[in-house]
């Protein structure tokens, strides 16, 4: 019985060190040689192909890719994948749709090496998939690329796909985006007209002293029962505040933590007070089942932050609604992060030039106008900006330009910074006690500075070598 | 107590094969454990004592990932206790459960109809569960506090108070478990000789007396299985805290598994992960093998 | 089989007071249950934007029937409900089978070393399974079975350690005179089985049986690991599809919960003469 174990034990021990050393390979450069010789026997089936493609007779191949989404979101994309197909008669993509919990299935399939050729990620996936070896550097690809001008692209969307072997942000191209999803103030006009309260400016943010005063006329007890009916602003994400007022949450070089610093914990302190002094922001007590955008729908908010994706949803509410920059101290559209999807080619593909033109076509000008003209989201181009497949005339919400200007300045969320987001959680699971605390930013966050500090380090030891 | 006196110690075997048919017998789940078991388990105690991430090869590190566990991961500790505190739940649900099993084996009408109720919350979705039972507990607009605030009581603000959300997350689960239980017990209920009844009634026996001397020990063999998987079950519970709190405020609810499997999933540090699991799998063993060594005082098979 | 019950055969003589009590308990009781689902029916009727408002509001000011047509129409409920059929009845009959074939060993049958192969087996549950989900999935894939309905078929045929632990409780309790006098009348173990043992142990196989189609039929994450192709999918993950990455919708996931819980009432309700009204060996004289 022991000796047989022990030989499993070493059978074991043989198995794993390969399957780990194996994760190291699968670079790119000769990446076009696999695709060679595997698929001989599909070369009869091109010969339809052949006409409309003008390039050389290729062979047919056989690409998967996987995402997940809503019903309406799936539609999208398989209109999307049809027009690829369309476009490219030589290849066939096998859409594998994944209806929720994508990261477990994705984690378990890139561990198992059986991810798809293209790889569906969210940024905040994207930084522990690539330091897991998941995605092929693509970026001799990218600059090679006549679909792709990366000028013409957002740099906030774009940068954070790139992973330089210890941070995110710069370094080689990993992935494309897929779209980037700016973060607005939605308001709630009906609640504005009723109260007499000017409509925020599209043009440029409002300062903190400006926002509090029109949250403050927002915030109603209607029926006089002591309890607020109609806040003035949902949660704030706090963030783009700390942003707004020229503070940061991580250093540069995202070793140390900077939320103490005078900027930043200026910016918490007025988000707490918001809450627990003016009392214009609902508490947590009343945001756990009904969250903010449920609030919002119900007429209970005058203002929130939110994404572009949440366009389809509230052009089905029943009052009138617009968009308006998030407030911001210094006057600067970094007064929010963007959420971003993006689209990488899986380092053990055998295709990867195939999944390469997926993914390009995703990122490029013809995905782009497919998809924002279902209604999804912003391009990725500064140029189809202006386009009315973007600006749909006639269709809510009024200012859509306000997307357009916070998907400039932007940038990506304290979730894509580091592959290894501990840190994070410490930080999240240790604001609630700040929220509803009584000790002061400065105090609570010098606090607070070694412990997510260890997590910095335990979690990503490759960036203090 | 009853009239089967001979212990199975003593009875002869009536076959000299019969060890050959146990085996047999028994072949099945063992095949199923070494095809399908055996892998997983060794590689995951493999991987214990290696620095695996699923990218970088891994080292071998000896018990390094046990040591930081046991000294320098303030939240194993914290998750472990929260752990225990969560399984508060399970002897409250095994009392009810029993209460409602007794009640439910009556002859009454409509009790089919009641013990489908008490078993919906086994069959149905957890997902949708969790999102009623967070608008149950929503501190403003719940209905818990709508109909608490009515009767003129000041109440908790449920999960997002740190002393209350694991208070919450047992109710739930004790109203969430208590179908399997229930049902358990109903078969066993079912199993306790009538004659030991109507015996005891000749004998002019009370109510509470049979229940004590009969039905207690009727059904020990079921309230013992019913311990040992409820234990197995709530000291490995985690998609119920995910779904209801995400583990907060401030790590209140996160159990020791839901804390692993951020560790494994969210920070891919599979093989500290893997360290943690059966660091907990040795106290879920122990915790069994005390219960089975107690079973011998209390459980009877005849 | 007899219609007695263990507690309850005194019913008859002037226990109405006792039953009253107890209605009105078993109603205490059954409202709390009940509560949760019935928020859950009255939300999977409303009109979009009217599940959160407050007061509650238990009757929808309209009845959105619709939901329950767009559940139909956006996922392939029907198909996923036949997919899992197939991934839960062969492993509901043969694996309960193993189950009760072996706890029979455990519990009635000599052979060396079976206490401690008992506690080898119950071991097997205590490490939980986050650890080992990969590198089961990795041993599934040289199998070739992943996108198949076999990681999800085939290991629970082999039996499962906690279903065997509860027959083994069952068997345990059994008389020996019956096997004995059977043994010598030359029935071998395996007749002793299918003759004596599994007549007496159906309560706790059907309610096992129950038990097993619950959790085969609510599981998720196998299902969601395993398989790839949309025709191979699961109810439970057509289910899933309602609550995405950015929204959820909250009516849709309550109708397709009711739904779903239509198919395991209704065993629910077929199964429950059989395994409450026991056997209570009745007629074995002990």
């Amino acid at each position: 019985m022991k000796k047989s174990s022990i030989m499993m034990l070493t059978l074991i021990t043989a198995l794993t060190v390969t399957a780990c050393s194996s994760n190291n390979g699968g670079n790119n450069g000769t990446a076009g040689n696999n695709a060679a010789g595997s698929n001989a026997a599909a070369s009869s089936n091109t010969n339809a192909a052949n006409k409309e493609s003008e390039q050389p007779p290729a062979e047919k191949v056989e690409i998967s890719i996987s995402s997940w989404g809503a019903p309406d979101e799936r539609k999208v994309f398989e209109a999307v994948l049809d027009e690829f197909q369309k476009a490219n008669p030589n290849i066939k993509v096998k859409f594998i749709h994944i209806p929720n919990d994508y990261t477990t299935k994705m984690n378990t399939m890139i561990a198992g090496n059986s991810a798809p050729d293209v790889i569906f990620t969210s940024d905040g996936d994207f930084p522990r998939w690539v330091k897991q070896g998941a995605f092929l550097d693509i970026t001799q690809y990218v600059e090679a690329s006549d679909k792709l001008d990366l000028n013409d692209m957002w740099e906030g969307g774009l940068n954070r796909y790139r992973y330089d072997g210890k941070i995110t942000g710069t370094g080689s191209y990993y992935a494309l985006p897929k779209d980037i999803g700016p973060t607005v103030m939605y308001y709630n006009k009906t609640i504005f007209d009723k109260l007499g309260v000017p409509y925020p400016s599209a043009e440029k943010p409002m300062n903190w002293e400006q926002a509090l005063e029109m949250w403050k006329k927002l915030t109603v007890d209607e029926n006089g029962d002591g309890k607020t009916d109609i806040f003035g602003a949902g949660p704030i994400w706090w963030e783009g505040f700390v942003w707004g007022n020229s503070g940061a949450v991580l250093s540069d070089d995202r070793k140390q933590f900077t939320l103490n610093e005078t900027a930043a914990a200026d910016a918490m302190q007025f988000i707490y007070d918001l809450t627990n002094t003016h009392k214009v922001v609902p508490d947590s007590r009343a945001l756990q089942s009904m969250n903010d955008g449920q609030m919002f729908e119900a007429g209970k908010l005058a203002t929130i932050t939110g994404g572009r994706w949440m366009v389809p949803t509230y052009r089905k509410l029943k009052f009138d609604w617009d968009v308006a920059p998030i407030p911001s101290n210094n006057g600067s559209w970094t007064n929010g992060w963007s959420g971003s999807v993006g689209l990488g080619v899986n380092a053990k593909s055998k295709h990867p030039e195939a999944a390469f033109k997926l993914v390009e076509f995703f990122s490029g000008i013809e995905g782009q106008t497919k998809m924002t003209e279902l209604g999804f989201q912003i391009p990725n181009f500064k140029s189809m900006s202006d386009d009315e497949v973007y600006t749909q005339p006639g269709q809510k919400p009024e200012h859509s330009e306000v997307f357009i200007k916070a998907g400039e300045g932007q940038q990506a969320g304290t979730w894509t910074y580091l592959p290894n987001s501990k840190w994070l959680d410490t930080l999240n699971q240790n604001l609630s006690k700040f929220w509803t605390g009584k000790e002061s930013a400065v105090d609570f966050f010098t606090k607070l500075k070694p412990q997510v500090e260890k997590d910095l380090k335990e979690g990503n030891p490759e960036l203090f070598q | 107590m009853s009239a089967n006196t001979v212990k199975p110690a003593k009875r002869k075997s009536l076959y000299r094969s019969e060890k050959w048919w146990g085996f047999l017998f028994i072949a099945p789940p063992f095949i199923g454990v070494l095809v399908f078991l055996l892998y997983p388990f060794v590689n995951s105690l493999y991987m214990s004592f290696t620095t695996f991430n699923f990218g970088q090869p891994a080292d071998f590190t000896g018990v390094a990932n046990y040591k930081r566990a046991l000294t320098n991961d303030p939240l194993v500790w914290k998750t472990l206790w929260n752990t225990f505190y969560a399984a508060l739940g399970v002897p409250v649900s095994m009392i009810v459960s029993l209460i409602i099993a007794l009640l439910l084996d009556r002859k009454l009408r409509g009790r089919n109809f009641f013990r489908m109720m008490f078993f919906l919350p086994t069959i149905c979705s957890m997902v949708a569960l969790a999102m009623i039972w967070q608008w149950i507990f929503n501190a403003d607009f719940g209905l818990l506090n709508y109909y608490l605030s009515e009767l003129g009581l000041n109440p908790p603000a449920w999960l997002v108070d740190e002393k209350w959300a694991m208070i919450a997350i047992i109710i739930q689960g004790v109203w969430g478990g208590m179908g399997v239980s229930i049902i358990l017990y109903l078969a066993a209920l079912g199993n306790v000789p009538s004659s030991l009844y109507e015996a005891a009634t000749v004998d002019g026996a009370g109510g509470w007396n049979k229940f004590i001397h009969i039905t207690v020990p009727g059904i020990s063999p079921v309230t013992f299985f019913v311990l040992i998987t409820s234990l197995i079950g709530a000291l490995q519970d985690f998609p119920r805290f995910q779904l209801l709190t995400g583990g907060g405020p401030n790590y209140s609810t996160t159990t020791i598994v839901y804390y692993l499997y951020t560790i494994a999933f969210e920070y891919s540090e599979m093989g500290y992960a893997s360290a943690i699991a059966w660091f907990i799998g040795i106290i879920i063993m122990f915790v069994i093998l005390i219960n089975f060594l107690l079973s011998k005082r209390w459980v009877h098979y005849n | 089989m007899s219609t007695t019950t263990a507690t309850g055969r005194k019913v008859k003589t002037g226990a109405t007071l006792a039953n009253t009590v107890v209605y009105l308990l078993m109603i205490i009781g059954g409202v709390i249950m009940a509560v949760p689902f019935l928020w859950m029916l009255s939300t999977s009727l409303k009109p979009d934007g009217e599940v959160f408002s407050y007061p509650p509001q238990w009757i929808p000011s309209t009845f959105a029937w619709d939901n329950y047509k767009l559940i139909f129409t956006d996922a392939h409920m029907i198909r996923g409900f036949f997919n899992t059929m197939i991934v839960v009845i062969p492993t509901l009959v043969i694996g309960l089978f193993a189950c009760a074939l072996s706890a029979y060993a455990f519990a009635k049958l000599r052979f060396p070393g079976r206490d401690k192969l008992f506690m080898t087996l119950v071991g097997t549950m205590v490490i939980p399974g986050a650890v080992m989900m990969i590198p089961a999935f990795i041993m599934f894939k040289t199998f070739g079975w992943t996108d198949s309905w076999k990681p999800l078929i085939i290991p629970g045929m082999f039996g499962a350690p906690m279903t065997i632990f509860f027959f083994r409780q069952f068997i345990k309790q059994l008389p020996d005179e019956l096997e004995d006098a059977a043994k010598i009348d030359g029935m071998n173990p395996f007749g002793i089985f299918m003759k004596i043992i599994i007549p007496l142990t159906k309560p706790a196989l059907i309610t096992q049986g129950i038990l097993s189609f619950n959790a085969g039929y609510n599981d998720y994450l196998g299902p969601l690991i395993y398989l790839n192709t949309p025709e191979k999918y699961t109810l439970q993950l057509e289910l899933a599809s309602f609550s995405s990455y950015y929204v959820t919708e909250w009516t849709l996931i309550m109708a397709g919960a009711v739904v779903a819980l239509i198919p395991t009432l209704i065993l629910f309700a077929f199964a429950q003469r059989f395994f409450i009204e026991g056997i209570a060996l009745t007629g074995i004289k002990g």
